[in-house]
């Protein structure tokens, strides 16, 4: 098997049974970028030498951990010390940071290698970025973390980390036919990570599968689990409502299909109610959202305003007229949303709704509606989408899974159930280029 | 509904008034999706039992 196709678990067991070396583990993704990339745009910097002198030191000592010599995309909003890191914006287009992002000192200490920077929208908001979705090159591969998810999806890497304040991590995750993992807010440290809004803002990241998503939560958190594949079938709260209002049909259908299938594979799925208060949750998250990014950037945007693009403008300028009091009022409901919600998934294992609202959006101008993924970077809840198939127009569509805080564990085990069942090939896709 | 406009109208000048109108015409769209969600955040009743600070409160309190 090439390199570049194995999984990050795959890959792990071949360093550490000496079938393997991080060097060449490096050499087969550095080809694949240089074949791929021209059709996918998922990167902004990559120190090529830089790469395999890290491979080498990794091929040289003995592996520490299940990320040792692993080559991993890193989002362009995390500082990575020496290397350029632009938040996809001209204003930071030659800034490089002395320190490195809480995240990229971690996945450092465990022996990955940081193989580059990814594509994000400007400042991780929705002014695109030039990256294409693999599974078409006309669609957009959703964002903020566009070019995570689309080098993920292409095996131009097993592993990357985004961030999500609306739905940046999971959108483009199911848009791309991958794992996305979205953890409890703080569960992992946002230092070193250029903001959007502190009080939504999620670390975040991708995988082909869900066993790789396992592992890296083991050494981000330091905890020393084992995989095990689940064998008893979960009990799942089925969430239409507000969903079943706002899917595109063939998300639906989908959906629908998948929620029978998991059913006739043994699991117990229950119509789970969604409360009163979740009709307020786009209002709450675009509130505290837009107050936010606007005191973030107020001072650097009252000198540079116009190298801020169209939409983050906006953002910024209707932020800044957002009255203090209702900024305050829109924490208090948010907490009145968290508490119903918890008091809701905790009857289940976990919760699940479709991942996004439809298929990958043709055109690279709009990345794609954040607004079944906005409900859970409000309530801080850890998400993870799955890949559940095709929809007509041959674009994948995710199943998105939701647990109470500080669950992922068990959340990611019934996300690995799932994933057995539905048997979603999420092998490293060549990217399919339509003819004009 | 007339509340609601007369709300948005009111963010609009205020828009007017701090960048000028052809800033805040460019604008628009963004005024007016952000100061209906104020308006609607505004109206919304408040829980008294939940104190005004900005914590989540995931992990139990010692």
């Amino acid at each position: 098997m090439k390199p570049y196709i194995m999984s990050l678990t795959e890959a792990s067991d071949a360093i550490q049974g000496g079938e393997l070396t991080p060097k060449r583990l490096a050499e087969s993704l550095l080809k694949r970028i240089r074949e791929t990339e021209p059709m996918i745009h998922a990167w902004v910097t990559i120190d090529t030498e830089k790469v395999m002198e890290d491979a080498a030191n990794a091929t040289e000592t003995s592996p520490m951990s299940r990320l040792h010599g692993i080559p991993i995309g890193i989002k362009d909003i995390y500082y990575t010390a020496g290397m350029r890191t632009t938040m996809g914006s001209s204003i930071y287009w030659d800034y490089v940071p002395e320190i490195d992002a809480d995240i990229v000192k971690k996945i450092k200490e465990q022996g990955a290698t940081v193989l580059g920077k990814t594509e994000t929208t400007e400042f991780a908001t929705h002014d695109p970025a030039p990256t294409r979705n693999p599974w078409n090159t006309n669609h957009t591969p959703g964002g903020s973390s566009s070019g995570s998810a689309a080098a993920v999806a292409s095996g131009m890497c097993s592993a990357a980390f985004g961030s999500q304040t609306g739905g940046s991590v999971i959108r483009p995750s199911s848009y791309c036919g991958i794992v996305g993992v979205k953890p409890t807010y703080d569960l992992l440290s946002r230092g070193g990570v250029y903001p959007v809004s502190w009080s939504l803002d999620h670390v975040g990241y991708m995988t082909r599968i869900v066993e790789d998503a396992y592992h890296i939560l083991c050494a981000l958190t330091n905890t020393d689990k084992v995989w095990k594949k689940r064998e008893k079938p979960p009990k799942i709260g089925v969430l239409r409502g507000y969903f079943m209002e706002n899917a595109k049909p063939d998300v639906w259908e989908g959906y629908e299909k998948t929620i029978t299938d998991l059913w006739g594979k043994g699991a117990d799925m229950i119509d789970a109610i969604l409360p009163s208060s979740f009709k307020n949750v786009p209002d709450v998250h675009r509130v505290i959202m837009a107050a936010e990014t606007a005191a973030v950037h107020e001072e650097v945007f009252r000198e540079k305003k116009p190298q801020y693009g169209e939409y983050i403008q906006g953002l910024i300028s209707s932020g800044l007229l957002i009255p203090a009091t209702v900024y305050l009022r829109a924490q208090r409901q948010r907490a009145k949303i968290i508490e119903d919600m918890i008091h809701l998934i905790k009857e289940y294992d976990c919760v699940v709704c479709p991942s996004t609202v439809d298929t990958a959006p043709e055109g690279l101008e709009w990345t794609g509606s954040p607004a079944f993924n906005a409900p859970w970077s409000l309530t801080g809840l850890p998400s993870v989408t799955v890949p559940m198939g095709l929809a007509e127009n041959k674009l994948p569509i995710g199943l998105q899974l939701i647990g109470t805080p500080y669950n992922e564990w068990s959340l990611l085990s019934v996300a690995g159930w799932c994933e057995e069942k539905l048997g979603f090939d999420t092998s490293p896709k060549d990217p399919y280029v339509p003819e004009s | 509904m007339e509340e609601l406009n007369e709300y948005i109208e009111a963010m609009y000048e205020t828009a007017v008034n701090l960048w000028g109108r052809e800033e805040a015409d460019k604008m628009r769209k963004h005024i007016e999706s952000t100061a209906s969600a104020v308006y609607r955040v505004g109206k919304l009743e408040l829980d008294t039992s939940i104190e005004p600070a900005t914590r989540l409160r995931h992990r139990e309190q010692p």
